[in-house]
């Protein structure tokens, strides 16, 4: 405990507004005072990326130094440069699989050293049913997650014993897993929260009974006595005397009462007072279609049953496709082959299709660069489109190395479609879209006739104005107010309701959020346009509503809230978000009669489901 | 970065540079504590664009924030457009730090960053972690990813 010791007193003499002295000690106690590792676990592995089964085998070790006590991980120094692989069966295995540059580069970059004071929170996963191992993310102030650490040999117990003794721990309320660092400031905020509330149930109203609107006018008020009265009132538990309190409380709840008055008075909100949503129903994920199931759906010319096709809809959309399926059920989900079309049909279409495609390249390849002198438009298009192919899914093994041909045919793809459609051009992010499509079809010509398909569905997101992104973050925010209204007003309260940190999300479709692999089988499952158009809110609903308690429990503000979200990339569970967006599409339909209208015409259940089907925007899904 | 004694954890943000994405920005400068714009110095157009941001941040991002001015290509001298005296002259009028620097040969990017931490102010006993939004013009090459 030396340099600790030496730390705190230290800090203590800074205190005492002895400066000078004190930093003349600091750094003598520096100098003198040795770092000393009060915990060491030797096998700590970091998961990289969720979908991998690789892990970099590292050292997790508590140090007191004499600028504090430091969480650090980092990779472990092994010679022979293997990586564990772990299947999900608990066997492990050696493989040599990955050159010792590339794995150095990617352990240095997943290393940490944190100050116990900069920890918020960590989430501790014990395994399931002994398959596995414990496994601890650390969460810090600043809403950034470090990798999470598995533990393969020893127990989590001697890490939080150990903390323990620096900081006080406490397990979250809400969620078992999530263990918070206690601030001793905010334990006492809280204690004077049940104060108030023993008084009277003004607080508990507020905040577990908030009203879902249809505009937030009403509960912009709602979040103003949140935000403002009552910290007010907090802050000054002791200065402000019983009286007053309760006096304060009594005219407060007036207010709320007139405002409800009123608003229904007026009609211009739609006030829901509380909607109980039915439990969550269980949902199983399915194993990909199969080249069997594909076919049987067929009818003899190639073209599918349209009897079939909804059966067909309904699996991929539970279970996706597998890989080898997916270079022809693309063609069809993306609308380049239409369902009913017969193999011949398409054929003689596709060499049409073909000679256009040819035709478009030709005309940005013709191009001279005296012409570009005076085609500035075109010029600025080329060169986003230059930049962003050289960027794109580097990391993939399709798209690794130099004068790597594949990104000669992303570029064309992608230049082809400026001529293509030259009032919308080129936008950073339809690059993203672009590369699995490449991937998959291994083609340039029907990746771009796949590409322009999908833009069919997604070009309204990367209109100027950018209406598109703000109405579809408009309307999650209402589906999140709907499902859980306690994280809906937390947002608001914390001027994150205009939903913008999910704006990557829901630009690139999670392109950024998921392995290639895995976006690729959100994709077709979004695709598939079951079971109701805008899926992919309800995907967004499910992401956010497993991290409910992180951000409320860490009390997240805007900035660490969108770090936090940031940081999720590559650590998702795609399985288990597919299972709870479709959970909460159920629980959504099950109570269609008690929503607001606005949220069944987003999901087109309800009433208004059979006139809007007609109208569906889904036009390549047909 | 290691300045003296304290250690200054970087965290970057990028935002996407074209313009469209505009609207994205208050959000990543907003809890900032020091931002870079980034200019073309074979660019007149991006000096210009440089301006309006660094006007921005004066208006919306946080009153402390410590800003730096980069005018990158260094590299390509030749084909300047901006002169260093004129982006110095502005940058001395508007407190903010200058450099011209590479991205290509790395020349200066160490040292603004050295800078921008010297001008820091340094958190409580521990080295605080530090925001920073790196805003690159769409005409300048981009080292991030265009949506994060």
């Amino acid at each position: 405990m030396l340099p600790y010791i030496a730390y705190r007193y230290v800090k203590n003499k800074r205190g005492t507004n002895q400066k000078e002295m004190a930093d003349n000690l600091d750094s003598m106690v520096r100098s003198i005072v040795p770092e000393k590792v009060v915990l060491l676990v030797q096998d700590a592995a970091a998961k990289l990326a969720e979908d991998s089964t690789s892990y970099v085998p590292g050292v997790l070790s508590i140090t007191e130094k004499s600028s504090g006590v430091f969480i650090t991980w980092r990779p472990s120094e092994d010679p022979d440069g293997s990586w564990v692989m772990t299947s999900d069966d608990g066997n492990t295995e050696m493989v040599h699989s990955r050159s010792p540059e590339e794995k150095k580069d990617q352990g240095v970059k997943a290393a940490f050293s944190l100050d116990v004071n900069d920890l918020s929170s960590f989430r501790i996963d014990e395994p399931k049913r002994g398959v596995g191992f414990p496994m601890i993310r650390l969460i810090c102030r600043d809403g950034s997650s470090q990798v999470p650490l598995y533990f393969r040999n020893s127990s989590t117990s001697a890490f939080v014993d150990t903390l323990q003794g620096y900081i006080t721990l406490r397990r979250s309320h809400r969620d078992p897993n999530l263990i918070l660092v206690v601030d001793q400031k905010s334990e006492a905020l809280a204690k004077s929260v049940s104060m108030l509330d023993e008084n009277g149930d003004i607080l508990s109203r507020f905040m577990q009974n908030p009203y879902m609107t249809a505009m937030t006018g009403f509960s912009k008020i709602t979040s103003f006595v949140q935000d403002q009265v009552i910290p007010s009132v907090l802050n000054d538990t002791d200065a402000v005397s019983q009286e007053e309190k309760i006096r304060l409380m009594r005219e407060l709840r007036l207010a709320e009462e007139q405002m409800r008055v009123h608003s229904d008075a007026a009609g211009e909100f739609e006030v829901v007072t509380q909607l109980e949503l039915p439990p969550r129903p269980e949902i199983y994920r399915e194993s990909p279609v199969a080249q069997q199931t594909w076919d049987s759906c067929k009818l003899s010319d190639g073209s599918f049953d349209p009897k079939k096709l909804h059966y067909l809809k309904m699996n991929i959309f539970r279970g996706g496709l597998n890989a080898e399926l997916r270079k022809e059920a693309w063609k069809f989900l993306l609308g380049y082959r239409q369902w009913n079309e017969n193999d011949l049909m398409f054929e003689k279409r596709r060499a049409k299709l073909a000679q256009e495609y040819m035709h478009m390249k030709q005309q940005w390849m013709s191009i001279t660069e005296d012409q570009e002198k005076r085609f500035s438009k075109f010029v600025k298009r080329k060169s986003l489109v230059e930049k962003d192919v050289a960027r794109t899914d580097r990391t993939v093994p399709f798209f690794q190395g130099d004068d790597n041909t594949n990104l000669k045919l992303l570029h064309n793809v992608l230049m082809t479609y400026v001529m293509y459609n030259f009032d919308l051009g080129y936008v950073q992010g339809m690059s993203d879209f672009a590369s699995p499509l490449l991937f998959v079809m291994k083609d340039e010509i029907d990746t771009f006739w796949c590409f322009v398909g999908l833009m069919e569905a997604t070009h309204k997101n990367f209109e100027k104005d950018q209406a598109f992104i703000k109405l579809q973050l408009n309307q999650l925010r209402d589906l999140v107010m709907i499902v859980n209204p306690k994280l809906a007003n937390y947002l608001e309260s914390h001027q994150s309701d205009d939903m913008y940190f999910c704006f990557r999300w829901v630009l690139v479709w999670f392109k950024r959020e998921f392995s290639f692999l895995d976006t690729c089988k959100l994709w077709e499952v979004l695709w598939s346009g079951q079971p109701c158009p805008r899926f992919l809110l309800l995907v967004c609903v499910a992401i956010l509503d497993s991290q409910t308690n992180v951000i409320i429990d860490n009390q997240f503000g805007l900035t660490e809230i969108l770090k936090h979200v940031n940081d999720l990339s590559m650590h998702l569970k795609l399985d288990e978000i597919l299972t709870a967006a479709e959970a909460i599409f159920h629980q959504l339909s099950a109570s269609q009669n008690k929503l607001p209208s606005h949220i069944c015409q987003y999901l087109n259940i309800g009433e208004s489901a059979v006139s809007s089907a007609c109208s569906s925007p889904s036009k390549s899904n047909n | 970065v290691c300045l003296d004694d304290a250690t200054i954890k970087f965290e970057i943000w990028d935002t996407a540079g074209q313009e469209r994405y505009h609207s994205l920005a208050p959000m990543y400068y907003r809890g900032a504590q020091a931002a870079i714009v980034v200019y073309d110095i074979t660019n007149q157009e991006s000096f210009q664009k440089a301006k309006n941001w660094v006007k921005e941040l004066q208006r919306q991002a946080s009153p402390n924030i410590v800003m730096a001015l980069a005018g990158n290509k260094a590299d390509v001298a030749n084909k300047r457009t901006v002169e260093y005296e004129e982006a110095n002259a502005y940058a001395e009028d508007n407190a903010l730090l200058f450099m011209e620097t590479s991205a290509k040969t790395s020349m200066n990017v160490n040292d603004i960053f050295m800078a921008i931490a010297k001008k820091l102010p340094i958190g409580p006993a521990h080295g605080e972690p530090t925001g920073t939004v790196d805003m690159n013009q769409p005409q300048q090459q981009q080292k991030g990813s265009c949506c994060k």
